[in-house]
């Protein structure tokens, strides 16, 4: 294949990342499909026109990423006139109407995307009655990272409104294109401009000490990036005693369970100095607000645990990290992975994360007689779950103000037995019990392994 | 609508505001059908999504172009999305296609098992729940090609699904009703 033929474009930096990772797991599933109930008098036809007019307007919806002449390479597709596939259940009995609906979402889940030739967004309308339908959003994190899904909804919600009124749908700035992203980040980053951003980098990594995570059994040849899933949450009562132990120090909540996990570290491990990597939005202009794609990015905190201090301290010293990172962290994650690799894996800047989401649930305001509300399909029931993922250990955590924080604990199979996700779960649970109860403790007396 | 000519200017200001009377002056004085507003709209668009047949008529009679295209819609689409059915099936006669698709629907396993020529291996009992596509493929996924069961090839087949199955393709039509946007 031919790249002038193709109409190929260069890949952002994690565009790559993301290629690189698909492609080390065979292109395993490791995406979240979100299947949306709609309930009310929905008009299908508008509904279609909507997610056309979206497809039309974000190209991330209609790439593919082929190797080309050697190279890592995407390709807009034009855009096709009809791409909701609908998905008819009404000639099956009621009761089995459901069922069905929810093995679509969970089949969705355990299915790959073919980033090359196929399709990073599947699509589907699911009709159980004339006033009962589900919409299926089933996008691979490539095309569409988590801030992109709540403009998605809305660019659908909007649209919808327009074709359901007999409107023209509206006209708008066209929005940041990943290939317009990547044009960009290749003019930024010179080598010059690259070198001089990784040197700090490698100093501070070469002043890290080991970090000898407590391991279930020696490093097991096998899948790589196959790792323990469990979703679990922190009590109620703890977590209001985190969200008020964070309002009274000023920090965010996140802030708080980072400075936790780091103690937790610390105590664990046996260290003073460590580094963690936290997912974030990274949407820093008007631009990026409103585009959809793979923009998201990690902010790697250097956590300073140094002379027994006070967990008070930790806190603080944990927001000045987190704030200075927003501020100065620019590098783009692959590109500051490639230039600080070591050879080893998990990648030292990749191997132990923890990140925070509070982004509210998609909403999905397409009129005012339509009930639109996300269905759980997940399977995992009680126990972890095999999932993908770079890095050792990766506390995903769940936070939207009130009720239980939710979180989800990776631990790589190379590694852990199934049982470590819990093993790890309680450890945090009894680091955040005891500072709860006095944010003053030192580090030294929270509970270690 | 500054930057359109007068007569223009009026007939869309007719039709957005349903008033036929209004739309057949401004044709009288030379208002083109073919006109476009800042939105790239016909004055037949904007009748097709008022959803008035009358309006509609009125322009087809003047020359209005029914396959003008507005960031891919043309009026039937229009009027099909609104839940226009009476226009969008006046307009209907001027679409490409008009069946939905990509398609497929769920069966119960038992119920494809009853064509005489059926063979699968899925080794699932009767309850199970499979999808018969638009190209009469039968899968276990919503997903065209995936896990097919039955490659639909086999003589009767296509006579089975029609008659026994009561299966056919939605005219996008039967699904424009919906109710209130």
């Amino acid at each position: 294949m031919n790249a002038h033929d193709l109409d190929a474009h260069p890949l952002t930096a994690n565009q790559e990342w993301e290629w690189d990772f698909d492609h080390s797991i065979g292109s395993a599933p490791y995406h979240r499909p979100v299947l949306l109930r709609l309930r009310g008098p929905l008009r299908p036809c508008a509904l279609r026109e909507a997610v056309a007019a979206a497809v039309r307007r974000h190209h991330s919806l209609r790439t593919r990423y082929p190797l080309v002449d050697g190279r890592r390479m995407q390709v807009v597709d034009p855009p096709w006139s009809r791409p909701l596939p609908l998905i008819d259940l009404t000639s099956l009995p009621a009761r089995a109407r459901e069922d069905a609906l929810v093995r679509i979402g969970r089949d969705d889940a355990a299915s790959p995307f073919d980033m090359a030739g196929g399709t990073t967004v599947r699509w589907g309308l699911v009709r159980l009655a004339a006033d009962h339908h589900a919409l299926l959003v089933s996008p691979h994190h490539v095309a569409v990272d988590l801030w992109s899904l709540s403009v998605l909804a809305a660019d659908i919600a909007a649209h919808y409104r327009h074709a359901a009124a007999g409107e023209p749908l509206p006209v708008r700035p066209a929005p940041l294109q990943p290939t317009q992203w990547a044009s960009a980040e290749r003019e930024r980053w010179t080598s010059e401009r690259l070198d001089a951003a990784l040197a700090p980098w490698r100093d501070a990594l070469a002043r890290l000490p080991a970090l000898e995570l407590p391991a279930d059994h020696p490093p097991t040849p096998g899948p790589k990036a196959e790792g323990w899933l469990l979703s679990t949450h922190l009590e109620a009562g703890l977590s209001d005693a985190v969200r008020a132990l964070s309002r009274r120090h000023g920090v965010t909540v996140f802030v708080a369970l980072l400075a936790a996990f780091h103690s937790m570290l610390a105590r664990v491990c046996d260290v003073d100095r460590l580094v963690t990597y936290s997912l974030t939005a990274r949407r820093h202009s008007r631009a990026m607000e409103d585009a959809v794609g793979l923009y998201s990015d990690y902010l790697r905190v250097f956590a300073d645990l140094t002379g027994d201090p006070p967990f008070a301290e930790v806190l603080a010293r944990t927001a000045d990290r987190v704030l200075d990172g927003q501020d100065t962290q620019r590098l783009p994650n692959e590109w500051l992975l490639r230039g600080t690799d070591d050879g080893t894996r998990p990648h030292p800047l990749e191997r132990v994360g923890f990140t925070m989401h509070n982004t509210p649930p998609v909403g999905f305001p397409l009129s005012d007689g339509i009930r639109a509300a996300a269905i759980d399909f997940d399977a995992h029931g009680q126990g972890p779950v095999t999932t993908y993922w770079r890095a050792h250990l990766f506390f995903d955590t769940f936070d939207f103000g009130s009720g239980p924080i939710a979180t989800e604990i990776f631990t790589a199979k190379e590694l852990y037995a199934s049982t470590a996700p819990s093993d790890w779960a309680r450890r945090f649970s009894a680091v955040l019990a005891r500072i709860v109860e006095d944010d003053q403790v030192p580090l030294s007396r929270l509970p270690g392994r | 609508m500054e930057h359109l000519p007068e007569p223009d200017a009026r007939l869309f200001a007719a039709v957005q505001a349903a008033d036929t009377a209004g739309a057949r002056t401004a044709l009288a004085e030379d208002a083109s059908p073919a006109a476009r507003d800042t939105h790239d709209w016909t004055p037949l668009h904007w009748a097709a999504g008022r959803g008035s047949a009358e309006l509609v008529a009125l322009l087809l009679e003047h020359g209005a172009d029914p396959r003008a295209g507005a960031d891919g819609r043309t009026p039937y689409d229009v009027a099909l999305a609104a839940g226009h059915t009476t226009v969008a099936r006046a307009l209907a006669r001027f679409r490409d296609g008009g069946t939905w698709q990509p398609y497929c629907r769920a069966y119960p396993l038992g119920e494809l098992r009853r064509f005489p020529g059926w063979q699968d291996t899925t080794g699932e009992d009767d309850s199970a729940v499979v999808y018969l596509h638009d190209d009469l493929t039968v899968t276990a996924s919503v997903i065209p090609g995936d896990r097919t069961v039955f490659a639909g090839d086999t003589p009767g087949w296509s006579d089975f699904c029609r008659d026994a199955l009561d299966f056919a393709v939605p005219d996008e039509l039967d699904l424009c009703a919906g109710g209130p946007a």
